[in-house]
């Protein structure tokens, strides 16, 4: 996508997954794989009378991030209501911030092969959650809406960057350090599905900004800025004006589309929530959380580089997820070969995650069994190969090596006379390679590789490769040759 | 009072019962373009004061920070009490109207 | 038997603790009465027969194991702003119609915990936005000193239910002078108490940094008692501050007296100055001391609190669409205009008028010239007040400009029936408490006097309408209709 100048701004909408309630009502905020609508007070339904009561954490988690995040403070903090219609929203408008928001003027590094880039982030703000829309097939043809409020009032905390990013590739760097940042500090729990949205927009050179909503998942953030940098480049290139609008990502069809005018007339009317009183953030709070505030994915790289001997490279791959960090360090920490276990973690461990689209907590097995399945290897109990086929066999079914090398006969061959037997066989079925191997030193490579196929792979293959070559060289000399 | 002087015209009407989500009779929009014209020019007696440098209120007597702490409780509804008021209603969810 | 016409809520309560009369006869004596009443005045939207009766017989029960509490037995009239458990709740609109809220208002569970009962739900300007209850869904309020006059509203059904003695005590709210102005045009104690003493938590919202309930009562000393029981902090409502209600009565011997010409000037009909007067006069020979002042930014004070107020109520009100509670929507529409249909038609004309005004002042290019600037002069005005407490221990004013109007002389004219409020909102837009009690009689129609105090000075006020109530008994006065 060279030579388009094109300027990407975030709006990310992180829940803070770390707290017992909601935000302004004592509902739990435990709302994920419950009944419809079971999770409700009469402020979260939006009532009439009810009343929204202002959850203390609620402000630490977010004055964490902000912090995190190396924003400015506000001293004073205000609600306000951000007036739409919208059959999510139980009022009708939406407790969030505008004037008086928790934190502006921040900055994040993120890094897109091997530059290092820094990216304003303009605001910190919290607000509510709306509920959940539910369809009969797609939007556009469902027949009526159901709607369910567990998630409405659920605490969010909007980061707002600047429009520095200028590819996908530059979003998506961001989105990942942002959800490592937010798992460093335990606020918000990227893996649960929904925890983080997007509303992105983006400018072409020559074009209008335009927004896309609705993007619900970090993952799709690239996808849509691809589909909308692709569309309106065309536009572009045919003579068409960008309009400016918003549009919405439509994530089965992989496309963005535009909402129809009427419903976009927007003005939200934003004005302070009478029911809310400010919040005011003393000198000695800010300090107290900043003192509080736990390693943070920079710094940990850093350390991890230091303390492991990893590249930059490695580091960054690690603390991109603060789980798949944790799990390293632990298994670091029990088997102590940190270059062969950030190999295991990132080569093997990650691929099979990526494979079955799983996250590190899913995963039914501890460090501790990766470590004494590395122990396995080291002892020459399994060979490397099989170590790989065990632990994708540990994802599946999360039993323990020992149990899962037993249990299919994997073992490491290693004993000579042992192999000795498998090569006889391979000799007496393979004769032609045999004689050519006598007459050329690499056909023994093919000789090596029936063996270890004989054994199921078991067969240690520096003693594999010695027997074969032995028994080649007593042929030759049999024969009266030298060394071919 | 002449057309041009009207601060909220009938296109303002129909722009604010949009963002309202208020749909008007003919006769209504009659009513306010007459009404509410008087009413704002009563209100613009607020421009005789100078106003610069006060600062705005939040709450009247100025109380900040109160919060609560972070426990489940308060008033939960069940489902059936949730649901108890909606006019239409499917499988705990309730029902409305399409989006397109 | 007891009679109902000169029984006080307290002496209710005393007899019901002695065992000398029973929480059910005083209900079947109140239901009795509003059978006979209502048909003429229509105080009440809703008779809540059965519960009142179910409640009574509970209460009786609890008294035979020992319960006591301050209010044990005493009817209640409710507005019909304020939530009530199983109690239909419609703010007098036609989009509330069937409303039944699964809550109780802090207000009602606090005087049910003291034995009080819901006799009923009283009729009001719908939404509390109007100063006459003509402006109903369900049809005017009559005033029961003059059948054919205006009750005052908001809060106009509780006004009459009271004055009639349909109920002992009622509870109002009053956002812009909604208990006031019908306690003065029904010849009762009327009080608003300071902003944030008494929760609002099942409160239907209009404006919710103006409004407070408040009781509406014959008797000062059954006032004080309502306040004593539905004030302080209840972990629902926010914007609460700490407060204690104390009052004892030790006469007014020195106590200040504020007396603004601002509010006693041409715009106010004579004779309604003269009972004010008379009121004061009447303080000073008992030994307060009054002077005469000015509040010069008064004179701004009304179109504040309608921009404000109008503000506010755009985005309360928006919550009702049809989808959760009241009024169905059309499911044959799309949402929007399914939206714009049922609020069509579901609110009433001056509702509409005060959401498109609230929608209005709100909207970018207005906020700042209208509400914003509303809210600084609200600041401002609040300042020259507390500037005027400091001097004076209250500010004297008429209740109203005017004496009870003829039902329907207003009506066409929405900008004559805000003049009604000219001389309540000072207290509002201040956040201090304010209460009318009655002045006397300017042809056989009560008329009231106002008294403001500093925050949380409601003994102050109190202390007033006592010494008033010891010398005029205006709690003796009963309308001619009620004598039946
Ligand atoms: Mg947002
Ligand atoms: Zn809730």
């Amino acid at each position: 996508m060279s030579g388009l100048q094109v300027k990407i701004g975030l709006e990310c909408h992180c829940q803070v997954t770390s707290l017992k309630t909601k935000m302004f009502c004592r509902c739990s905020s435990d709302y994920r794989g419950k009944p419809p609508n079971v999770n409700v007070c009469p402020t979260c339904l939006g009532l009439p009378g009810s009343l929204p009561y202002l959850n203390r954490r609620a402000v630490e988690e977010a004055l964490k991030v902000a912090l995190a995040l190396n924003c400015k403070i506000n001293r004073k903090m205000v609600f306000y209501r951000k007036n739409y219609f919208y059959p999510d929203l139980s009022k009708n408008f939406q407790i969030s911030q505008y004037d008086f928001p928790l934190a502006v003027d921040g900055y994040v590094t993120i890094n897109v092969n091997g530059r290092e880039k820094t990216i304003r982030i303009r605001r910190v703000h919290m607000e509510e959650d709306p509920g959940r829309l539910v369809y009969k097939g797609r939007i556009d043809t469902s027949p009526y809406t159901l709607v369910d409020y567990n998630r409405m009032g659920i605490a969010l905390i909007e980061v707002v960057t600047e429009p520095d990013m200028e590819s996908p590739a530059e979003a998506k760097a961001f989105l990942e350090e942002l959800r490592s940042i937010l798992e460093h500090l335990e606020v918000s729990d990227g893996s649960l599905e929904g925890s983080m949205r997007c509303d992105v927009n983006i400018s072409i050179a020559g074009g209008t900004r335009v927004e896309i909503k609705n993007i619900s998942s970090f993952k799709d953030v690239e996808k849509a800025l691809a589909y909308e940098i692709m569309r309106q480049r065309n536009l572009l290139r045919m003579g068409r004006e960008v309009k400016r609008e918003t549009r919405h990502w439509d994530e089965v069809r992989g496309i963005t589309v535009a909402l129809r005018a009427k419903e976009e007339e927007m003005d939200y009317r934003y004005f302070p929530e009478p029911d809310l009183v400010p919040v005011e953030i003393s000198d000695d709070f800010i300090e107290k959380v900043r003192s509080s505030l736990p390693e943070l994915p920079s710094a940990r790289r850093a350390r991890l580089v230091e303390q492991y001997n990893l590249t930059e490279y490695e580091a960054r791959v690690l603390t991109a997820d603060k789980q798949l960090a944790d799990f390293f360090e632990k298994l670091a920490s029990i088997h102590g070969k940190p270059k062969v276990d950030c190999s295991v973690v990132i080569n093997e461990l990650l691929r099979l995650l990526n494979e079955k689209n799983i996250e590190v907590r899913d995963l039914k097995f501890t460090p501790k069994e990766v470590a004494d399945l590395l122990f396995m290897v080291d002892e020459g109990v399994v060979s490397w190969k099989s170590a790989k086929y065990i632990l994708r066999r540990m994802v599946e079914t999360g039993e323990h090596p020992k149990k899962i090398a037993e249990a299919e006969g994997i073992r490491r061959i290693s004993s000579v006379e042992e192999i000795e037997k498998f090569v006889s066989k391979v000799f007496e079925e393979h004769k032609g390679d045999v004689e050519a191997a006598i007459k050329d030193d690499k056909v023994i490579h093919r000789l090596v590789g029936e063996v270890l196929k004989e054994t199921r792979m078991l067969a240690d293959p520096k003693i594999t490769f010695q027997v074969v070559s032995k028994r080649i060289r007593e042929l030759r000399a049999e024969r009266g040759l030298a060394s071919a | 009072m002449a057309r041009s002087e009207l601060t909220i015209t009938p296109e303002l009407l129909d722009h604010l019962s949009n963002l309202a989500k208020l749909k008007l009779t003919e006769e209504e929009k009659r009513i306010f373009i007459r009404d509410l014209n008087r009413i704002l020019e009563y209100f613009n007696v607020i421009d005789e004061v100078d106003t610069s440098g006060v600062d705005q209120v939040f709450h009247i007597l100025g109380l900040t920070n109160t919060m609560r702490e972070d426990e489940v409780g308060g008033e939960p509804l069940s489902q059936e009490q949730a649901l108890s008021n909606a006019a239409s209603k499917e499988e705990g969810y309730i029902k409305a109207p399409r989006m397109v | 038997m007891v009679n109902p016409l000169t029984l006080t809520a307290k002496e209710i309560a005393q007899q019901v603790s002695s065992g000398s009369l029973s929480a059910l006869d005083v209900v079947e004596l109140y239901l009795d009465r509003i059978r006979r009443l209502n048909p003429k005045i229509n105080a009440f939207i809703t008779v809540a027969e059965e519960q009142a009766r179910r409640a009574a017989e509970e209460v009786d029960k609890a008294v035979k194991k020992g319960f006591r509490g301050r209010l044990l037995g005493v009817p209640i009239a409710v507005k019909d702003v304020i939530s009530t458990k199983g109690i239909e709740t419609t703010c007098a609109s036609k989009i509330l119609r069937g409303y039944v809220p699964p809550y109780d208002a802090t207000v009602v569970k606090r005087l049910k915990a003291e034995g009080a009962i819901v006799i009923g739900k009283t009729n009001m300007d719908e939404f509390a936005m109007g100063s006459s209850t003509e402006l109903s869904a369900y049809g005017p309020t009559r005033n029961p000193w003059s059948l054919d006059r205006v009750t005052g509203g908001s809060s106009g059904g509780s006004g009459a239910a009271t004055s009639a003695r349909m109920a002992p005590t009622s509870l109002g709210s009053d956002t812009g002078g909604s208990v006031r102005c019908p306690a003065s045009f029904c010849g009762i104690v009327g009080l608003k108490p300071t902003y944030g003493v008494v929760s609002r938590y099942g409160l239907i919202s209009y404006a919710c940094s103006l409004e407070q309930i408040g009781p509406m009562t014959v008797d000062v000393e059954d006032c004080a008692l309502l306040m004593e029981v539905i004030s302080g902090r209840d972990g629902f409502d926010s914007t609460l501050i700490d407060y204690e209600f104390r009052w004892s009565y030790e006469g007014v011997k020195g106590l200040r007296i504020a007396v603004p010409k601002e509010f006693f000037s041409e715009g106010t009909d004579e004779r309604v100055l003269e009972s004010v007067w008379r009121v004061i006069k009447l303080l000073e020979s008992n030994g307060a001391v009054y002077e005469e002042v000015s509040l010069p930014l008064s004179r701004y004070a009304l179109a504040a609190y309608y921009i404000i107020a109008m503000s506010e109520a755009s985005s309360n009100l928006a919550r009702y669409d049809g989808i959760r509670y009241g009024m169905p929507y059309d499911p044959s529409l799309p949402w929007h205009e399914a939206f714009s249909k049922v609020r069509g038609e579901g609110f009433g004309l001056e509702v509409k008028r005060r959401i498109i005004l609230g929608t209005f002042a709100l909207s970018a290019g207005y906020y700042g010239r209208y509400y914003l600037k509303a809210l600084k002069l609200r600041a401002m005005i609040r300042d020259q007040v507390l500037s005027l407490l400091k001097r004076f221990d209250v500010i004297a004013t008429p209740t109203t400009p005017f004496p009870p109007f003829k039902l329907g002389e207003k009506i066409e004219d929405p900008l004559s029936l805000y003049m009604a409020d000219i001389d309540t909102v000072v207290a509002n837009l201040a956040g201090v408490p304010a209460i009318s009690i009655p002045a006397g009689l300017v042809d056989g129609l009560p008329v009231g006097a106002q008294f403001m105090a500093n925050y949380c000075r409601e003994d102050v006020l109190l202390t007033v309408a006592k010494c008033v109530q010891d010398e005029t008994h205006f709690d003796k006065l009963v309308p001619g209709v009620a004598k039946a």
